[in-house]
């Protein structure tokens, strides 16, 4: 999954660097439903993954799709559901915050923020600043965006275990990172 | 028009403002199969063609299988959905419960692969009654039934199931 900054004059997508790790797609596509065809959406651009961070970006092409992310206009709407989250701002996570987290797998998922700044290692990367959630994810759900109230906070990248299994964490990349990694990309509201 | 589902109780103009975009949808990134994936895919697990009764695999996380299909004689194709930063599920075979595991049991990546593998089954197994050894469910053959949350992939698992693209490759979602 991905969401979109903000870019003026381009059509871009947030999503998890591992995503972009070879072998990667060169050419990205995506379905809105299970059910319907998948339709072409761009391609990637960067992606940085491990040492320090986890986050991509993928260049879209939303003059051929009809329901790619608008990047005037923050808003993340469930995959295959008929409902949006506004966006105003981005945050950096703070421990306690509460957080819900979209994802194609577990769809909807919140809770507190336990632990900031957190380096984990994982598919052989080491990841620094992520930070856990009580709001699970699980295979499927990279890239997806976490929010608190109107803000951006983060994009899903890693887990252990299953959701509610004792012990499971639940991983995810600050989005300020990721801007900072990407440079020049930010998430406004109109 | 779809409804603010935010808990957070937005203010009410803001949410008339989310209203006038609401064809956006987030791109399931988790979806965007790819044609290029295939190549040269480390993660690719290799076919297993020979009886898998007691291959003595010590995983230590047992992992649910989505499905499988007959192909010819005691050929089952098998599917199932896991991280793609983990290594191939090992096989177990007892007495009609086929059991998956995986070794490690640490962080990996959030995305998801489909996994598939073409299985000779010995004599003793009967290839219509094959039950998952980790929830105890008996899968009906053609058919593929997820647990939980993985309902939303069963369409994409499905169609891998039964055209067996790519069975031996691991696919990016």
């Amino acid at each position: 999954m991905g969401w979109s900054p903000y870019a003026p004059g381009q059509g871009v997508l947030f999503t998890a660097g591992h995503c972009l790790d070879p072998p990667h797609p060169s050419v990205w596509q995506a379905r809105r439903h299970p059910n319907l065809n998948l339709i072409t959406i761009g391609a990637p651009q960067w992606y940085d993954f491990g040492s320090p961070g986890d986050s991509g970006l993928i260049r879209t092409n939303g003059q051929n799709c009809g329901w790619c992310p608008d990047v005037a206009s923050p808003v993340i709407a469930a995959w295959g559901v008929d409902e949006q989250w506004p966006i105003y701002d981005r945050a950096y996570p703070a421990n306690g915050m509460y957080v819900c987290r979209f994802g194609s797998v577990t769809q909807y998922s919140c809770g507190n923020v336990l632990v900031i700044n957190e380096t984990v290692t994982y598919d052989g990367k080491q990841v620094l600043d992520t930070f856990r959630t009580a709001g699970c994810l699980q295979e499927g759900d990279s890239g997806g965006p976490a929010v608190s109230w109107v803000y951006a906070i983060g994009i899903a990248v890693a887990y252990s275990g299953d959701c509610g299994a004792p012990g499971s964490t639940f991983q995810s990349y600050p989005i300020i990172n990721a801007e900072g990694r990407l440079g020049a990309l930010t998430i406004v509201a109109q | 028009m779809g409804r603010n589902r935010n808990p957070h109780a937005a203010p009410t103009g803001f949410r008339g403002a989310a209203r006038s975009v609401a064809k956006l949808a987030p791109i399931a990134c988790a979806l965007l199969l790819t044609a290029s994936v295939a190549l040269g895919d480390r993660r690719t697990p290799s076919s297993i063609q020979k009886t898998v009764v007691g291959d003595g695999c010590q995983g230590k996380r047992a992992q649910s299988w989505a499905g499988y299909t007959r192909l010819s004689g005691r050929t089952i194709r098998l599917v199932w959905v896991d991280s793609g930063s983990r290594e191939p599920c090992k096989l177990r075979l007892r007495r009609n419960r086929l059991a998956l595991f995986t070794d490690d049991p640490s962080i990996v990546t959030g995305d998801a692969y489909f996994w598939c593998r073409e299985i000779r089954l010995s004599r003793r197994v009967d290839p219509d009654r094959l039950t998952d050894a980790s929830n105890g469910k008996r899968h009906r053959a053609g058919k593929v039934a997820l647990p939980g949350p993985h309902r939303s992939i069963e369409a994409t698992l499905q169609q891998q199931l039964e055209t067996g693209r790519d069975c031996r490759k691991a696919r990016r979602s």
